[in-house]
């Protein structure tokens, strides 16, 4: 007890010491928690974000068989168990891992009065999930649920009896509002069951009529379609440690025989799922491991000085145990019974500090509601901290307490300068063989993001800080003869204690080392936030991008034009993807204005898509049911050939040839032909064809004139289809086109065994494009698929170094050209609309004016995804990294002054005694902490840019990495230059706070004592 | 006659590293027994703390051997040593704010010094409350210890060394610093522990009083026992090689640089000047010639 209370006293009458020692042991605890408690919590909330931006089959299975759907369902129902069970270990691992099974019967039912054929499906559970506008969900056999859009169609009721081919007479029941496709219930079969609510361009659409199992147990002639086994992952329930199990499983099903041999087949995403959510753990366990050890390592370093200085204060108390017969182990107990205590107190408070703070990150950064629990691995962290500090105290306890007595009496340390070079030596030894180890390896700079690139910041940082500390005092010895001459004491103080002294240059070491981490981790942090931004905003292409489907009818560029008349805020964007490629049909000027063009890679993004729309006449369309043209041939050879005028009509992938009749001999006739439906079609080209196909050279004179077409109210002739431009050599033959605006003069020669054939010229030929630079290469020219599908090509008109929305795929062309290319056929395209501002007007307007909104992407959204997938994540704790480098700098800036406060409080005094005054004595203090600070500053700002340069690629940024053309690799100059400019700030006001409490400490009744 | 607590022989001490060394005990031989009591004078700078350090088992001789009750002091391990300090050999030293921890209280600091065993917390404070009373501190028993006076601080520093009942206690300079009446009390401390339970004091000192209270005086001169005193009278102490340091008040008969003739007599030598080198031959030297 009397050993407490005096442990007690002694860390209260040390108090500066004793906090210091406190804080930086509970940095080091708190560093060591932080990053393993960090990830614990980022893994629980990166898999809960990826099972929730998974689609429904990332986070579920079914099992589907095909064929006779009447009692199949028990034997796919037990296989499927059978295999859960198997790979998930127990029937209660797969009741907690996934929801209740939903089966489903699927089959058909074909009304023919309506030639209509919608699923009939009998699904587990069905009437919970499905919403009435009237009546009632079936329960009775032949009973039916219809749904909104199949009443309104057909004007079925509820009562009504409805008849499909084959099937007994069913009663309608209900009318259900069919539901969104977010609910889990449905997994990946809502857009089978409830087409007419999900559009496509292509499919005709009918939900699906619900009915109880009974009536298609019921139907007769062994009906044939679909037995779905589906269950939905429990979402909430899975913990990190399930990933293992739902790998096994995603495995065993997709592989599984049982299954197999039913003629079962699986779909699932799981595994897609699991191995993201793999990916994105390990591209945060590399910054985690290696942010905590380059902490650790610091915070060892700074315990070392803390300890060391600590256990040197108390020498002449341990001398005085050691004369009072002490023996080693007791005066050891004593002498390090301090920093002991306060590393045990430090552990658990550490611990818990660590805690509290990933507490606040994880609020702010992690998914809402991720718990953050102190994971045996933050425990250990803390411990292995503690365990370090303990290492360091017995390191540096070990010559004050084996040293004589008299020799702590006298407080000397002859040979402290030959073992600090020597301690030097091993660390600079170690630092280099470690950057040349990784050199030669090819590590630098590589994009492999492996933990040992990530130590080239730490190793470069203390290599360079060991060189500069050392150089610093000779810096300061040259200016000996100069400051001795000046005269002023200030600077003459100054130098010659930074340049004996003995914790200057370990300070300065460690201050360096400290600031290269934090400038690396800030220039990380900067490159990988502005990236990640960067690669959002081009992958998604503009702030806000809605995938649409127009309803009939509806012109998605005149909608635009209706809801932002500017043209500066919403454009709309023909996609079409394939392997390769990315046509962008845009509007250029609204595309300039609304797409995310990056000032990096575009400078003037306007100028570059003014060229995609030259002047062109506008399309010959025909709406009617007849054609007919005046022909005044005056010479044509052979005779009896065939006109042909190809049409193209809305929707079709080609043309459809319009016979207007033969033509035999000279003289002017008018010709008719018969159209295709056509509301409306486009003219693509008039031929003349050898008569009978035989392989004979055509060539003529011909005046075309009088284009009409005849619909419901009679003939109408097609003004400016005779204007000259209108008409051009489709085909490159020896054609001459002459036009006076109402008449054509067609002279030709064709290739033998070709017809004669002119185009209708509508728009540039081929079309011009702006290219991604890394698909135009050196090219003219661009093969790609155009919207309808075919294949086109497009001359290169400009290239950008990435595009947005395809930044290394895309061909950006003119809408309206593109559709003209593909003869309006848009069908095998995705319609967009690109929205910068404002998103939800945007989407309430287009809905208004009948286009069907089914999905939106947001680049800041995008941005958000990747912030918190694991590079993301990790980069947070390059944040913290610096902000606790910058923090244990300040320490290590106050703990050197504090030493030397003990050992220059006699000095100081003695000169205070002798005539000098308080500010010459501060001005000393302030330039050797100027100097201490600045040099270790500048030389830490050094190494952490160099450190960039050379590991600043292999900072992990992204799971699945673009490609290189988005990233950037410089950090935001403004940004750096503010917080690092802010740590010296805080550094210097720590060195000077600390100094100005040194020199109130001096009194020159300190001479009376025996200098220590 | 009672045993050696102390016996020093052909004592050597040389400090610093090779060319650079300073002798500060030249080959003292040095005896002092159980229960006596033995001032140490002498000039600054002549070897009596290093001297006291020795005995107390601090620095290893560079020749010579030391002996504390019995046992030679170089054989011992370090933690042989350090048990000696522990149950036999009680320090003061000079300044006295060194003998303390200046944050602990009076009975903290006597128990820090008090040595592990099994003896009851209990007793242990009985035993430490017994000594600060002794000292005239019962009083300041709770007193942090660097707030108490200088006279308090030194007597505390005799409770402390006294804490384990050593068979020797070391004191050096412990009434420097001291006002009378406080040296006195310290003073008179040590020679009461020397009487009340026949504790050995070998106590270094510039103070006569000191000198004078203690049983016998010894002055140490250039690293060697020059003279020895005791019961008031002053003896010269020959040295193992026949040296001989004469006390500074006879040094105006035999400046430095004198000749001087040795002539035996029954119960020793007389030393005769024969040249003064100040003022030339003497004229003892003239009938010396003469005859």
């Amino acid at each position: 007890m009397t050993g407490v209370l005096t442990l007690v006293r002694a860390l209260v009458h040390r108090l500066g010491t004793t906090v210091v020692i406190l804080l930086v042991a509970l940095c080091a605890s708190a560093a060591a928690t932080v990053g393993p408690t960090y990830y614990a919590a980022a893994k629980h909330s990166i898999l809960q974000d990826t099972l929730s931006d998974a689609d429904v089959i990332g986070r579920s299975f079914q099992v589907v068989q095909q064929g006779p759907v009447q009692n199949s369902l028990p034997d796919v129902a037990t296989r499927t168990q059978h295999e859960l069970v198997a790979a998930a270990g127990s029937p209660a691992t797969v009741r907690r891992l996934f929801g209740p099974p939903v089966a489903a019967i699927e089959t058909s039912a074909f009304f023919a009065a309506q030639a209509e054929n919608p699923p009939l499906v009998a699904r587990t559970n069905v009437c919970a999930h499905l919403h009435f506008a009237k009546g009632s969900c079936p329960t009775a056999a032949n009973s039916v649920a219809i749904s909104t859009s199949l009443a309104v169609g057909n004007r079925w009721t509820v009562g009504q009896q409805i008849h499909a081919a084959g099937r007994p007479p069913f009663a309608i029941t209900g009318i259900y509002v069919p539901p969104g496709a977010d609910d889990n219930y449905w997994l990946a079969r809502s857009t089978s069951y409830f087409p007419a609510e999900n559009p496509t361009r292509v499919v005709a659409p009918y939900d699906a009529l619900f009915t109880p199992t009974t009536t298609i147990a019921a139907l007769h002639g062994d009906p044939q379609g679909t037995v779905v086994v589906a269950r939905p992952l429990t979402a909430g329930a899975i913990q990190p440690g399930d990933v293992a199990t739902l790998t096994r499983i995603a495995t065993r099903l997709t592989t599984s025989g049982l299954l197999a041999r039913s003629q079962a087949t699986v779909t699932t995403g799981i595994g897609n799922t699991v191995a993201t959510v793999k990916s994105s753990w390990s591209a945060l366990s590399v910054p985690v491991f290696v942010v905590t050890a380059e902490l650790l390592v610091l915070t060892w370093l700074l315990l070392f000085l803390v300890v060391t200085d600590a256990v040197e204060a108390r020498g002449t108390e341990i001398a005085l145990a050691k004369l009072r017969g002490y023996g080693a182990g007791r005066a050891l107990a004593f002498g390090l019974g301090e920093p002991a205590v306060l590393l045990a107190m430090a552990l658990p408070a550490g611990a818990l500090l660590g805690w509290l703070l990933t507490g606040g990150l994880s609020h702010v950064l992690l998914r809402h509601g991720t718990p953050v629990v102190l994971p045996g691995l933050g425990w250990l962290g803390a411990v292995v901290a503690s365990v370090g500090g303990i290492a360091a105290i017995v390191v540096a306890a070990r010559r004050t307490v084996t040293r004589p007595v008299v020799e702590q009496w006298r407080r000397t340390g002859r040979r402290s300068t030959d073992r600090g070079w020597a301690f030097d030596a091993v660390v600079l030894t170690g630092a280099v063989a470690g950057l040349v180890q990784l050199a030669v390896s090819g590590t630098f700079n590589s994009t492999r993001h492996s933990a040992l690139a990530l130590l080239v910041p730490g190793l470069l940082g203390i290599a360079i800080a060991v060189v500069a500390s050392r150089l610093l005092p000779l810096a300061c010895r040259a200016t000996f003869g100069r400051t001795r001459r000046a005269g002023g004491l200030g600077p003459f103080l100054a130098v010659r204690h930074l340049a004996r002294r003995p914790g200057g240059t370990r300070t300065t070491m460690i201050l360096a080392t400290a600031v290269a981490l934090a400038t690396f981790s800030l220039a990380s942090w900067s490159v990988g936030s502005s990236n990640r931004s960067r690669v959002a905003d081009l992958t998604v292409g503009a702030p806000t991008v809605f995938t649409v489907v127009p309803k009939p009818g509806v012109d998605l560029a005149k909608v635009v034009q209706h809801i932002d008349p500017n043209g500066h805020s919403v454009a709309a964007v023909e996609n079409f993807t394939s392997s390769g490629t990315t046509l962008l049909a845009v509007q250029p000027q609204r595309f300039a204005a609304v797409a995310n063009w990056s000032s990096s890679f575009v400078h003037d993004a306007a100028g570059l898509l003014a060229h995609l729309h030259p002047p062109a006449p506008d399309p010959i369309l025909l709406t009617g049911d007849l054609v007919r043209l005046r022909v005044d041939v005056r010479a044509l050879a052979p005779t009896g050939d065939e006109l042909v005028l190809d049409v193209v009509a809305a929707g079709a992938t080609a043309p459809t040839p319009v016979s207007l009749g033969v033509l035999h001999g000279t003289g002017s006739r008018q010709v008719t032909g018969e159209l295709p439906g056509c509301s409306p079609c486009s003219v693509s080209d008039l031929e003349v064809s050898p008569p009978g196909g035989r392989p004979a050279q055509v060539h003529g004179q011909l005046t075309l004139s009088d284009l009409e077409v005849r619909d419901s109210s009679g003939w109408h002739p097609l003004g400016g289809a005779m204007a000259p431009g209108q008409w051009a050599d489709a085909q490159d033959q020896r054609v001459t086109l002459t036009s006076d605006g109402a008449h054509v003069q067609w002279t030709f020669v064709a290739v033998a065994g070709a017809p004669g054939r002119i185009g209708v010229h509508d728009r540039p030929d081929p079309l011009p494009a702006v290219v991604s630079s890394k698909l135009a290469g050196s090219s003219a020219t661009v093969g790609t698929t155009g919207l309808n599908g075919a294949g086109i090509t497009v001359a290169v008109d400009g290239r950008a170094a990435n595009v947005p929305g395809a930044p290394s795929t895309g061909i950006v062309v003119d809408l309206t050209y593109a559709a003209r290319a593909a003869a309006g056929n848009l069908a095998p395209s995705t319609a967009q609309v690109w929205v910068r501002g404002p998103a939800d007007p945007v989407r309430r307007a287009l809905t208004a004016d009948r286009v069907v909104v089914l999905d939106e992407q947001s680049s800041t959204r995008l941005s958000d995804e990747f912030g918190r997938q694991g590079p993301g994540l990790a980069s947070v704790l390059f944040l913290a990294d610096a902000g606790a480098a910058a923090i244990l700098a300040a320490l290590a800036a106050v703990l050197s002054l504090s030493a030397a406060a003990r050992r220059r409080r006699y000095e100081y005094a003695a000169l205070a005694a002798t005539g000098a005054t308080t500010r010459s004595l501060y001005g000393a203090l302030a330039i050797e902490q100027l100097v201490v600070v600045g040099f270790g500053t500048v030389t830490g700002v050094l190494a952490g840019l160099l450190a960039t340069l050379l590991a600043g690629h292999s900072v992990p940024e992204f799971v699945v990495a673009p490609a290189a053309e988005l990233l950037r690799y410089r950090p935001d100059p403004l940004f750096l230059g503010l917080t690092l400019g802010a740590g010296f700030v805080l550094l210097v006001a720590a060195a000077a706070g600390a100094a100005a409490a040194l020199l109130r400490s001096v009194n020159p009744e300190q001479l009376r004592e025996a200098p220590s | 006659m009672s045993e050696a607590m102390v016996r020093c022989d052909n004592l050597v001490h040389v400090y610093g590293t090779p060319g650079a060394e300073v002798a500060a005990l030249r080959g003292v031989d040095f005896l002092v027994r159980e229960g006596e009591t033995v001032a140490l004078l002498g000039p600054s700078g002549a070897g009596k703390t290093t001297l006291l350090w020795h005995l107390a088992g601090l620095l290893q001789p560079t020749a010579g051997t030391v002996e504390v009750a019995g046992r030679r002091l170089s054989g011992l391990t370090q933690r042989e040593l350090a048990d000696a300090r522990l149950r036999q050999i009680g320090v003061v030293l000079q300044n006295p704010g060194r003998n303390l921890l200046g944050y602990d209280t009076a009975l903290g600091n006597v128990l820090f010094a008090q040595r592990p065993g099994r003896r009851s917390a209990a007793s242990k404070r009985r035993r430490a409350m017994a000594l600060l009373d002794s000292v005239g501190l019962a009083g300041a028993a709770n007193r942090v210890a660097g707030r108490l006076s200088g006279g308090e601080q030194q007597r505390l520093a005799v409770a402390v060394a006294l804490a384990n009942s050593p068979l020797l206690l070391l004191a050096d300079e412990p009434t420097s610093q001291l006002d009378p009446v406080s040296a006195d009390a310290v003073l008179d401390l040590i020679t009461q522990a020397n009487i009340e339970a026949g504790t050995t004091v070998v106590a270094v000192t510039h103070d006569a009083a000191v000198g004078e209270a203690l049983g016998r005086t010894v002055t140490i001169r250039d690293g060697r026992v020059g003279a020895e005193g005791r019961s008031g009278e002053d003896y010269v102490v020959v040295g193992r090689d026949g040296t001989v340091q004469l006390p500074p008040e006879l040094l105006d008969a035999l400046p430095p640089g004198s000749l001087a003739r040795a002539v035996r007599h029954d119960n020793g030598v007389d030393l005769r000047r024969v040249y003064d080198p100040q003022a030339g031959p003497s004229d003892d030297a003239d009938d010396e010639r003469g005859r």
